[in-house]
C-alpha cells in the first residue's frame, strides 16, 4: 500500500464577520469563529502504480486531501501514511519521492528561465547528473519545450508553464504524484496534451498518481478508480462503471423523428429530457431500456433509436445535488 | 551545492532589475546622510562626544544599511498570506537557509555600493573617516559584522513567521523598524542616549546588530569590550535560534496554505 488514509479530518477556524461597519465594530471588538470541517473522517488505500480520481465540487475538500497526504497541512485527527512515512514530518528521503502539482499556482522561478528552476531542483532533489540529463531530455522531448527552456517564466504562456511546471516537478522521478487541478485554464489541446503525459508517466514510471480536476474528462479518461468526495465526506471509491450504475439507475435514448408528434406520446416511454424535433430525448430506467427502444422502434413516427449512457458530468451533478433516484 | 545555487540564482535575479537595486540603494544612502546633516548642525552643542567621529559613524551607516539591513520579512504577504510557503515545504530544503541565501545577494549587493560610495566620498571629495585598522580590529569588526547580520536576519524571519498567526503584519513591521532604527543606534548614536535609555538599548539585542559592528571599524577598542559585544551577540543569537525553532515548530501547524 502506498497511501493509506484512514478517518482524517481537517478542521478549520474560520472568522464569521457580520456585515456592514457594525459589523465590522462589532467584530473589532469580539470576534465570532466557526469551524468548517474541510474534511470528514475520509479513509481510502492507495496501492503502487495506481491513477485514481479524485472529485468533487468546490469546496468539497479535495486541494485539503492532497495537502495532507503531502505534508503541507497538519490533520487534526486521523492517521495519513505515504510510502510508509507521515507527510507532516516531512523528512527529506519523503519529500524526494513524492511530487505536488497546483495548477494555478507554481514553482517556477519568475523572472529567470525555467531551465534554472531545473537545475536548483537537480540540486535540491540530489539527482546524479546522469539521471538529470536523462530525465530532462525524456521529459522535454515528451512535453515538446526544447525551445522553451531558456525564456524567462514570466514570458511564457499559461500553458507552457504548465509544461514547464511538470518538469519541473517530475524531475526527480517521484514515486507518488499529487496532481491539482493540473490542467485548468488550459485549451483543449493543451488539455489532452498534458492528460496523455500524465498516463505515460503513470505508465513507464508505475507511478501512484492521485488527480483532481473540475474537468470530469480529464479523470474518465485517465483514471480507472475514482474517489467522490463532497462537504468533506466520502460519496463514492470505485471503478467509473459502479459510479454510472450507483448514482445514475437511467440510461437516455435519443430519438429521431419521422414526424411530429405530442410530448405526451413520447412519455409513455420515459421521462421527456429534450423534446425538439426531429430529435427527442428520453431518460428511462435501465431495467426497462431494452423494452422502450423495441417498442419506439415499431412506432411509425420514429426514425432512429441510440441507446446511450447518460454524461458523466450529469451523473457527477446529481451526485452532489443528492439526486440519487 | 544547493546553497550556492540558490545565492547564484538569486544574484541573477537581483540583477535582473537594475533600477530596483539601485533604487533601493538611494534609500540607505540619502538616509544616513540625512542624518548626519542633522548632527553635524547640532554637534557643537554636543559637548560630550569625545573622539567619537559622527561623520565617520554615519559613512559607515551607508555600508552597514546595505549590508545588514535586511528586509526578508517583506516576503510574508507572498510566502504565508498568499501561501508561497507551499512550494518550500514540498522540497527537501530547509525555509530559513532558502530565504537566507536568497537575502545575501541583496545584501552583499547593496553592501558593495554603499563601499563604492564610501571610497568615492574619500577619494574624490577629500572626505576623511577615523577607522581604526589593524589585524585583530578587522578580524573582531568582521566577527561582529557577521553575527550582526544574522542576528538581524532572525529577528527579521519572526516577523515573517509572525504571519502564521497575524496573517497581515504590515503594522508589525513598521512598529519594529522603528525600534531597529532607535535602538540599533541610526537615529541617534547610543553614546547620546540617556542612561536608562542606553541601559536598555544594551541589554537588548539591536545595538549588537548594526551599532557595534559600525562602532568596532571606527576606534580602538580594549578586549574586554570586544569580548563583552562578542558574548552578547553569541548568547542572543542562541536565544534567536532556539526561539526560531519554537517558533517555526508552532506556526507551521497553524499554516492553511490558503491561495495555493
Amino acid at each position: 500500500m502506498v497511501i493509506s488514509v484512514s478517518n482524517l479530518r481537517k478542521n478549520y477556524q474560520v472568522y464569521q464577520k457580520q456585515p456592514g461597519v457594525l459589523g465590522s465594530v462589532r467584530s473589532f471588538i469580539s470576534r465570532k469563529y466557526s469551524e468548517v470541517h474541510a474534511v470528514e473522517d475520509i479513509s481510502f488505500d492507495i496501492d503502487e502504480g495506481e491513477l485514481v480520481g479524485f472529485i468533487g465540487p468546490n469546496g468539497a475538500g479535495k486541494t485539503t486531501t492532497l495537502k495532507c497526504l503531502s505534508g503541507l497541512l497538519y490533520p487534526s485527527s486521523g492517521t495519513v501514511t505515504v510510502l510508509g512515512f507521515t507527510p507532516f514530518e516531512r523528512k527529506d528521503v519523503f519529500l524526494k519521492q513524492i511530487s505536488l502539482v497546483m495548477g494555478q499556482k507554481n514553482q517556477l522561478w519568475w523572472d529567470i528561465p525555467a531551465s534554472e528552476t531545473f537545475l536548483l531542483n537537480k540540486e535540491i532533489y540530489e539527482i546524479s547528473d546522469e539521471q538529470y540529463k536523462k530525465n530532462l531530455s525524456i521529459l522535454v522531448d515528451l512535453l515538446d519545450i526544447g525551445k522553451l527552456l531558456h525564456v524567462a517564466v514570466r514570458k511564457l504562456s499559461l500553458g507552457e508553464r504548465m509544461k514547464m511546471e511538470l518538469v519541473a516537478a517530475l524531475l526527480h522521478s517521484p514515486k507518488v504524484l499529487f496532481l491539482d487541478e493540473p490542467t485548468i485554464g488550459l485549451d483543449v489541446v493543451m488539455q489532452k496534451h498534458v492528460r496523455d503525459f500524465i498516463k505515460e508517466y503513470n505508465q513507464k514510471q508505475n507511478a501512484t498518481v492521485l488527480l483532481t480536476s473540475h474537468y470530469i474528462e480529464d479523470v474518465r479518461r485517465l483514471a480507472k478508480r475514482v474517489i467522490v468526495i463532497d462537504h468533506g465526506k466520502l460519496l463514492f471509491d470505485g471503478n467509473f462503471e459502479s459510479l454510472v450504475k450507483k448514482f445514475s439507475p437511467y440510461k437516455i435514448i435519443s430519438v429521431i423523428l419521422d414526424a411530429k408528434v405530442e410530448k405526451k406520446k413520447l412519455q409513455e416511454f420515459g421521462e421527456v429530457v429534450v423534446d425538439d424535433y426531429p430529435k427527442a430525448v428520453i431518460r428511462i430506467k435501465r431495467t426497462d431500456v431494452k423494452s422502450a427502444a423495441a417498442a419506439l422502434l415499431h412506432e411509425s413516427f420514429v426514425a432512429d433509436v441510440n441507446i446511450e449512457e447518460p454524461a458523466v458530468e450529469d451523473i457527477i451533478r446529481e451526485v452532489f445535488h443528492g439526486v440519487k433516484a | 551545492m544547493r546553497h550556492w545555487k540558490i545565492f547564484i540564482l538569486n544574484f541573477e535575479r537581483v540583477l535582473e532589475y537594475r533600477g530596483t537595486i539601485f533604487v533601493w540603494f538611494l534609500i540607505s544612502l540619502f538616509h544616513p546622510l540625512l542624518y548626519l546633516l542633522f548632527w553635524v548642525q547640532v554637534l557643537p552643542n554636543i559637548p560630550s562626544v569625545g573622539v567619537f567621529s559622527i561623520q565617520t559613524y554615519y559613512l559607515l551607516f551607508i555600508i552597514a544599511g546595505g549590508f545588514l539591513f535586511i528586509h526578508v520579512e517583506s516576503d510574508s504577504n507572498e510566502d504565508i498570506r498568499q501561501g508561497g510557503l507551499s512550494a518550500f515545504l514540498l522540497k527537501p530544503l530547509s525555509y530559513f537557509w532558502f530565504k537566507f541565501y536568497s537575502e545575501l545577494p541583496w545584501r552583499l549587493i547593496q553592501g558593495f555600493f554603499g563601499v563604492i560610495s564610501i571610497v568615492s566620498l574619500v577619494q574624490f571629495f577629500g572626505v576623511s573617516l577615523a577607522l581604526h585598522f589593524n589585524f585583530t580590529s578587522i578580524t573582531i569588526a568582521l566577527c561582529t559584522w557577521i553575527l550582526g547580520y544574522f542576528l538581524m536576519f532572525y529577528f527579521k524571519m519572526f516577523i515573517l513567521l509572525s504571519a502564521l498567526w497575524f496573517t497581515d503584519t504590515g503594522g508589525l513591521k513598521q512598529l519594529t523598524e522603528v525600534i531597529v532604527l532607535i535602538l540599533c543606534g541610526f537615529i541617534v548614536p547610543i553614546s547620546f542616549f540617556p542612561q536608562w535609555l542606553k541601559t536598555v538599548a544594551l541589554f537588548s539585542p539591536f545595538p549588537y546588530m548594526i551599532y557595534f559592528p559600525v562602532l568596532f571599524l571606527m576606534q580602538g577598542h580594549e578586549m574586554t569590550e570586544w569580548i563583552k559585544v562578542l558574548i552578547f551577540q553569541l548568547g542572543w543569537l542562541c536565544i534567536f535560534i532556539g526561539l526560531y525553532g519554537y517558533m517555526w515548530k508552532k506556526g507551521i501547524r497553524t499554516y492553511t496554505a490558503l491561495g495555493q
